[in-house]
């Protein structure tokens, strides 16, 4: 099977002396649900949001492959990385941007292209039904990202990339969504708070540690 | 018909009428559709100019004013593309020059250099067309300032809109009457209010007029001038989820200035930012706003979280 995100050699560093990334190779297949692990302060955000172009790495290639073509991420400019996250590459990193007046379902429905009802069976099947109708400026820091989480794991991309959801909503939950989503062939990553459960039901998962990945399982 | 179906119908005939590339498989592509608006070499400079004004100004003289002639280089060779339903927001403090940017996006500002390319009507800054003709259909402004908004303070809000319908083929007066309320109620605008002249409007309410004005003949490309700046936070907010509303129906190519970089993250699919007239940063919110490369954007950054 081919793999639909490529990464090969990304390195990022915050300023001359915070190497994050040094070399990451990773390569997402459909279907699977691959899990990044690691200390806190390993990079495993850093890494997340350099595989879904939230940040440019500093060198490196992260190739989206589809039955259109390909792109890589690392060199797109901001007009089709835009486009390429809107309809191929979803990920979860925090709140949704969106107007505080609005109400949840709403922006959960907007940020991931459907209609507001599905929105408010998706917030459902998280367990956290009763934030459907509240504006999100009411709503506090957790409920906000289990309202962005809910939007991510709707969206219907490719691939999905998820920074930390066991902290946002009910793991078992989040995880039984994700084996749904695999049987329909998304390419699923996942950076958990407590990998263990996760580890459980992955296809291949590795540790972040000086900015390099080791496989533990693959 | 309701409110929602009018606005909808407006939005369908707009998609049709903007994204020919757009079919079902377009969301498949890897690679974005054509833009409706390409800009290219964007430039203005007011003053004599010499030789050396853009060595001596932008980030090496850390100035826009060009010190050896007094010329001010307000704009110096700004690109981007915006396609169909994208929207494009400008950053950049005052003085950075992007005002004038939108001046000359919207025709009010002749540029010295460069092509403003809209999809069906070729180049702008070299069209045939006059320029009041291309500010009706190619590319209409939300001024922050509703009297520059070409409005009529006297006039009930709904004959504002009104106008605008009868003026592109809308036949009926009764007809004109009944959509323009359609289409002020989809904005938020009580109906209580809707006869009321504009000058009884507060801010926030007159530029909910003037997106009406717009979902009237959907434009190619919609310029939005601070669309939120000198209201309340309330409004604000109330005022981002139309503006979104809007956007996400009319189906043009937006852009959009603002000094709040909230508005922009909640707003804008791309930002650019703009210092000393040149564009110094170039790409997606979570980019710019989490991963700032050029010092004046960290700068502009860091200090939102004072």
């Amino acid at each position: 099977m081919t793999a639909v995100l490529t990464a090969t050699g990304v390195e990022k560093s915050f300023g001359p002396e915070r190497t994050v990334l040094d070399g990451i190779d990773i390569a997402l297949l459909p279907g699977q649900l691959t899990v990044v692990h690691g200390a806190r302060d390993a990079g495993r955000s850093t890494l997340l949001r350099c595989l879904t172009g939230g940040y440019r790495p500093d060198a490196g290639h992260v190739v989206l492959e589809r039955a259109a073509g390909s792109v890589d991420l690392a060199a797109a400019d901001p007009r089709t990385l835009a486009w390429v996250r809107k309809h191929h590459i979803r990920d979860f990193a925090g709140p949704l941007a969106a107007p505080p007046s609005q109400d949840a379902a709403s922006a959960a429905a907007r940020s991931a292209a459907l209609e507001r009802e599905t929105a408010v069976a998706g917030l459902r099947r998280l367990g956290v039904a009763e934030l459907a109708e509240v504006p999100l400026g009411r709503l506090r820091r957790t409920a906000r990202r289990a309202v962005a989480l809910t939007a991510a794991l709707l969206s219907q991309a490719a691939v999905v990339v998820l920074d930390e959801p066991d902290t946002a909503a009910d793991p078992e939950r989040v995880l039984d969504w994700i084996s749904e989503l695999r049987a329909g062939g998304t390419a699923v990553l996942a950076a958990p708070s407590d990998a263990h459960p996760f580890i459980a039901r992955a296809s291949a998962s590795a540790i972040l540690t000086e900015g390099k990945i080791q496989w533990t399982t693959q | 018909m309701n409110p929602t179906s009018t606005a909808q119908a407006a939005a369908a005939q707009s998609a049709a009428a903007h994204a020919p590339a757009a079919g079902p498989t377009a969301a498949a592509q890897v690679l974005p559709p054509p833009p409706l608006l390409s800009a290219r070499g964007l430039s203005r400079r007011f003053g004599p100019g010499c030789d050396l004004c853009i060595e001596l100004t932008g980030d090496a003289g850390a100035t826009s004013r060009c010190p050896a002639c007094g010329t001010v280089v307000a704009v110096h060779d700004v690109s981007f593309d915006v396609g169909a339903g994208e929207v494009l927001g400008i950053v950049g403090e005052s003085g950075s020059g992007k005002t004038t940017l939108l001046s000359l996006l919207h025709l009010d500002t002749p540029a010295d250099a460069g092509s403003m390319v809209v999809d069906g009507y070729g180049d702008l800054l070299r069209s045939r067309t006059s320029d009041a003709e291309l500010r009706r259909s190619a590319v209409v402004m939300v001024h922050q300032n509703s009297l520059a908004a070409g409005l009529a303070p006297r006039l009930a809000a709904e004959s504002n809109v009104a106008e605008r319908l009868l003026r592109t083929g809308c036949r009926s007066f009764a007809e004109a009457r009944a959509r323009s309320q359609d289409l002020l109620a989809e904005l938020g605008i009580h109906p209580s209010r809707h006869t009321d002249p504009l000058e009884t409007f507060s801010g926030g309410m007159a530029q909910r007029v003037q997106l009406a004005r717009a979902l009237v003949n959907p434009p190619r490309v919609l310029l939005l001038d601070e669309p939120t700046t000198g209201l309340d936070p309330s409004v604000q907010a109330d005022l981002l989820e139309s503006v979104q509303r809007v956007t996400d129906r009319l189906g043009s190519a937006t852009v959009v200035v603002s000094h709040d970089l909230e508005v922009i993250r909640i707003l804008a699919d791309r930002v650019l930012v703009i210092h000393f007239g040149r564009v110094v940063e170039d790409g997606i919110p979570e980019q710019v706003f989490d991963d700032p490369q050029h010092p004046y954007t960290q700068l502009l950054v860091a200090s939102r979280l004072r």
